[in-house]
């Protein structure tokens, strides 16, 4: 009975697999010439927008745009990229290669201000 | 350009310079989560899991099983010297390794990222020994330095008054109400509050539950580490699952997964501490979709705190209160009594306690569980290199996403169908076979739910 149960299963995901396939369920690294621009704004030391989200293609280079006052780092969490105060309008560009969803927030704080989709 | 190498410079030193700081992480550790499934995986999974439920009534077997396999063969037996040793060897290791994490937690560099006690009670303790007790048993028994501690202690009271030690088991005062308060406790902790990585706060939090196990212990005696320590608890009852397991005369022994849930002690408690676990599990599932991002994000310090409290409670009681509804259902249609029905059903939602802690952590311990690799050569981030370690870069792509999401397609499939398995086995071995499949109408209804849920929240939406 166990074997058949695991038959079930098998079968199931053998269709799945098929089904997925041709729907493309992973599509292939895009690398557009255009990139992904990244604007953070913040007023009175607090982000100007609510938090959002934002896909990036996988490979994709991605500039991170910062105006405005701020006490504390920004950090890209999995990338593991800080973007200081004292800099102030500052502009921070990398390449997404590492794929998953990954928070951008106020280091110090834990405050969120964007988490990136990148796949 | 200058302007561009000043910021590069910048972040670079920015990330040394972080030292100091106690950085805060939404999600107990790390910043990555898993992509969201696909929208077709999903809807797959959810159709299977519906269809196996039905297929599981007609097809799976007639007569109980699991009982009757849970004794299983003799593997070999463990009261050998050369096992004995190792028995020692385990105990040290764990009393050690436990040493070592609240050292460097207390002494150590108070960035998360820089110190080994985040890593290793997040993602290697938490997410690793739950994955290892449901494959291979009640590992951690053997390791386990509350024990061996209050063992320890037991005994040199013993030498002192020169009365016998303890019992172990005090049948009459066995409830697990107390490991129902650890566990929570440490739930909240990873889950609620709000500077979950900082070293600090992680000893902390362990100091205070080494306490409580000890202090406990030398009142209650070492039965009270039994009874108490949750996380122990909670091992045991994935290892329920897991084919092998050692008898009480110290035999190892083989069985088939899923029959060790069929004996597991009928104890007060039981089912109340797999639906805590159950749901503690799916509210950090929540805390990922957006509904709750812009509900909590923006918060900070105490502020996300409570309002993760206030989640976890709540996602903790639908969870069980779903359960109790099925039991209910299922006791009227069997003219049984609820509660005692609840306790007999209860160990069947271990199954998906352990796909649940796959689907959702089996990423973050590939992954940022590569983390550990650094660690161990720099324990407490003062510059050491002990095993030549250090400059390890955590390999982000070593499992693909795709991979990432059919093993958690897959962990919630197959523990949807063993919990079924398993409610199935209880059912027929309590009534006849036309009241077994009425009974389990509610059950499947439930198991369903949780499953469906779990997947729902996959989609990260």
């Amino acid at each position: 009975m166990i074997r058949r149960a695991v038959a079930i299963i098998v079968f199931t995901f053998a269709c799945a697999a098929c089904g997925g396939g041709d729907d493309g369920g992973s599509p292939p690294p895009t690398n557009s010439a255009a990139g992904t621009e990244i604007v953070i704004a913040f007023e009175g030391g607090v982000p100007a927008r609510d938090i959002w989200r934002q896909d990036v293609p996988l490979g994709d280079l991605v500039s991170v745009e910062v105006s405005g006052d701020r006490d504390e780092d920004i950090h890209i969490h999995g990338y593991d990229l800080y973007i200081t105060p004292d800099e102030g309008a500052a502009t921070l560009e990398f390449n997404a290669l590492i794929p998953g969803r990954f928070e951008i927030e106020l280091e110090q704080s834990g405050r969120l201000i964007l988490e990136i989709t990148v796949s | 350009m200058s302007r561009r190498n000043r910021l590069l410079a910048a972040v670079t030193l920015s990330s040394f310079a972080l030292g100091g700081a106690a950085p805060a992480a939404a999600h107990g550790i790390g910043g990555r989560t898993d992509l969201p499934l696909p929208a077709w995986q999903l809807a797959w999974a959810a159709g299977f899991a519906v269809a196996s439920s039905f297929v599981a009534l007609g097809a799976f077997w007639a007569t109980p099983r699991l009982a009757a396999a849970a004794e299983g063969r003799v593997a070999f037996d463990l009261r050998t010297p050369a096992f004995r040793l190792l028995e020692v060897v385990a105990k040290t290791v764990g009393v050690f390794v436990f040493g070592v994490i609240l050292w460097a937690g207390w002494f150590g560099n108070e960035n998360g990222a820089a110190n080994i006690a985040g890593d290793a009670v997040l993602i290697w303790f938490w997410v690793g020994l739950q994955i290892v007790s449901f494959l291979f048993g009640d590992v951690w028994r053997a390791f386990n330095p509350f024990s061996t501690v209050a063992d320890a202690g037991a005994w040199i009271r013993s030498r002192v008054t020169g009365k016998p030690m303890s019992e172990l088991d005090d049948d009459a005062r066995l409830s697990l109400w107390p490991a129902v308060a650890a566990i929570f406790a440490y739930l909240w902790f990873e889950l609620a509050y709000h500077s979950t990585d900082s070293p600090r706060a992680i000893v902390a939090f362990l100091t205070v539950y080494s306490v409580a196990m000890l202090a406990g212990a030398s009142v209650e005696g070492r039965g009270w580490v039994r009874r108490a320590d949750g996380f122990a608890v909670l091992f045991t009852k994935l290892a329920a699952m897991a084919p092998l397991y050692r008898d009480d005369t110290g035999k190892l022994r083989y069985r088939s997964p899923l029959a060790g849930l069929s004996v597991l002690p009928d104890v007060p408690g039981t089912v109340p501490f797999v639906l805590v676990v159950l749901g503690s599990t799916t509210f950090d599932g929540f805390t990922r979709s957006s509904i709750w991002v812009d509900l909590a994000g923006s918060r900070t310090g105490w502020d996300r705190t409570f309002t993760n409290s206030i989640g976890l409670v709540i996602v903790i009681l639908i969870v069980g209160m779903a359960y109790s509804v099925a039991i209910s259902a299922m006791a009227s249609i069997t003219n049984e009594e609820a509660a005692e029905l609840s306790r007999r059903f209860g160990p069947t939602l271990v199954p998906i306690a352990a796909a649940y802690a796959v689907a959702h952590y089996f990423s973050l311990l590939v992954l940022e569980g590569q983390r550990m690799i650094i660690r161990i050569s720099d324990p407490a981030g003062r510059g050491w290199d002990l095993f030549g370690t250090v400059d390890y870069a955590i390999d982000w792509t070593l499992v693909s996403t795709d991979t990432i999401a059919w093993v958690q397609t897959l962990a919630i499939a197959v523990g949807h169908v063993m919990a079924v398995a398993a409610a199935h086995d209880v059912a027929i071995s309590r009534y006849d076979h036309r009241v077994a499949i009425r009974s389990q109408y509610p059950m499947l209804a439930v198991m369903i739910l949780y499953t469906v849920l779990g997947l729902f929240l996959l989609l990260g939406a």
